[in-house]
């Protein structure tokens, strides 16, 4: 699906991060594999430090800490809020929307539109979507708040998917301008391989009862129970090879018609980020990826986490970013974006 | 065929595994190199060779065994 961007502009993000983080190194004797091999794999994938939650801390503690911020920095009241929109895999509960927590927690308008959206790594883009259909003068000022708490999700034992795992939610704000340019964004949608990353059990299919809870090792050697994230490595390789990668290609040779400086993709790990940099021919200024290996991969908010990170993006106002998004689903996407001539940016690390 | 190329690759894979009993037509992607073995596995001829392996190429067939990822690396080189 293609949409059109050209009538929004990135204002503002505020990410929350947890101050409490985990390293690597501290972990590797949690896992059945030989250090050496462990200690490779922290070397080519970017396994260095993860910020997690500690105890039960939910997306939407974060969140409404994110979203007042962003009000403060931004000179605006909760009634100026046109819509919600919130990405999370981890939401409060199953019933109800986790965005309406939020609502009421923030006090914003009865008029103000809200909605969950359950997605990840492709997430902010999916709810970019959104915005640009329903943006307007009338309906301004969308916050689009991505992130999950997937650290208490996933197995401690499992080496291919917990050092990778970061919590951690990221506020934008995106505030309706005319461009004069036509800019877009398009996402994609692979639903035979839906079952490449997924947590099995805990939903309708899959209701938790005492068998899905015990712990058994995979073929890969993690330990990990029903109820944990698991990630289909080959499978996800695979798409983000074959798919991802061309895709990626092709958008960035659109970008330079819009004189894009900056590509802000999706910090799945360090060997992907730079096996994609080496195809598009960019250095580590234009395409940056210090995220994975100072927070870990916090899915929807990678994106917005690595705006506000990229200390060069400062100098970047007015100008178009190109970002992409890919993973679960399996979906991939990439939009360009123009960032406001007033972006405000900032990130704050805190426990709740 | 390069046997010193294949040699190498083969003492690569056993060292980083920490298994003696590789061979050159060895099927690594059953049962011996999981996708994150494979990741290490590349970077690892990346220094070794001080060559890129395009995104494009990391794809089964040329990591089938030992004598394939030589393949590979001869046209890479």
């Amino acid at each position: 699906m293609k949409f059109e961007t050209n009538k929004l502009n990135l204002a503002s993000i505020v990410a929350v991060i947890p101050e409490h983080y985990s390293t690597f190194d501290e972990e590797i004797k949690n896992y059945t594999q030989t250090e050496d091999s462990s200690r490779k794999l922290k070397e080519v994938m970017g396994y260095n430090k993860h910020h997690i939650v500690k105890h039960k801390t939910t997306v939407s503690d974060m969140g409404i800490r994110a979203i007042n911020e962003l009000l403060n920095l931004n000179n605006l009241l909760p009634k100026d809020i046109g819509a919600l929109i919130l990405v999370t895999q981890t939401p409060d509960y199953h019933i109800p929307p986790t965005s309406t927590i939020i609502h009421g927690s923030i006090g914003l308008d009865q008029d103000c539109f809200c909605i969950d959206i359950n997605d990840g790594c492709a997430g902010f883009l999916k709810a970019i979507s959104i915005v640009s259909g329903i943006i307007s003068p009338t309906l301004n000022n969308v916050i689009v708040l991505t992130g999950d708490v997937l650290s208490r999700k996933t197995s401690k034992r499992d080496r291919n998917s917990f050092p990778l795992v970061g919590d951690g939610v990221a506020a934008s704000l995106f505030r309706y301008s005319e461009v004069d340019l036509f800019l877009y964004g398009q996402i994609y949608h692979d639903g035979s391989g839906a079952h490449a990353i997924m947590i099995p059990a805990g939903g309708m299919k899959e209701p938790i009862h005492e068998e899905q809870l015990k712990e058994f090792t995979d073929n890969d050697g993690n330990i990990r129970a029903a109820t944990n994230l698991v990630m289909r490595g080959r499978d996800v390789f695979n798409f983000t090879q074959s798919i991802v990668a061309p895709f990626l290609k092709e958008m960035y040779s659109i970008a330079r018609d819009f004189m894009v400086k900056r590509v802000y993709i999706h910090q799945a790990n360090e060997f992907i980020i730079k096996k994609i940099r080496q195809k598009l021919e960019l250095d580590k200024v234009t395409l940056p990826s210090d995220v994975i290996l100072n927070y870990g991969n916090s899915s929807s908010a990678t994106i917005p986490i690595s705006i506000v990170e990229d200390h060069n993006c400062s100098s970047d106002t007015g100008e178009i970013i190109l970002i992409s998004g890919f993973g679960v689903g399996l979906t991939w996407g990439a939009a360009f974006l123009k960032i406001d001539n007033n972006f405000k940016q900032l990130l704050i690390k805190g426990d709740f | 065929m390069n046997l010193s190329k294949i040699e190498i690759i083969i003492d690569l894979i056993e060292d980083y595994k920490c298994i003696d009993s590789l061979s050159a037509d060895s099927r690594l992607l059953e049962n011996i190199l999981d996708s994150f073995d494979l990741i290490a596995l590349i970077d690892l001829l990346e220094q070794e060779f001080k060559l890129v392996i395009p995104i494009e190429e990391v794809v089964p067939e040329n990591f089938h065994t030992p004598e394939s990822i030589s393949f590979l690396l001869e046209k890479l080189s």
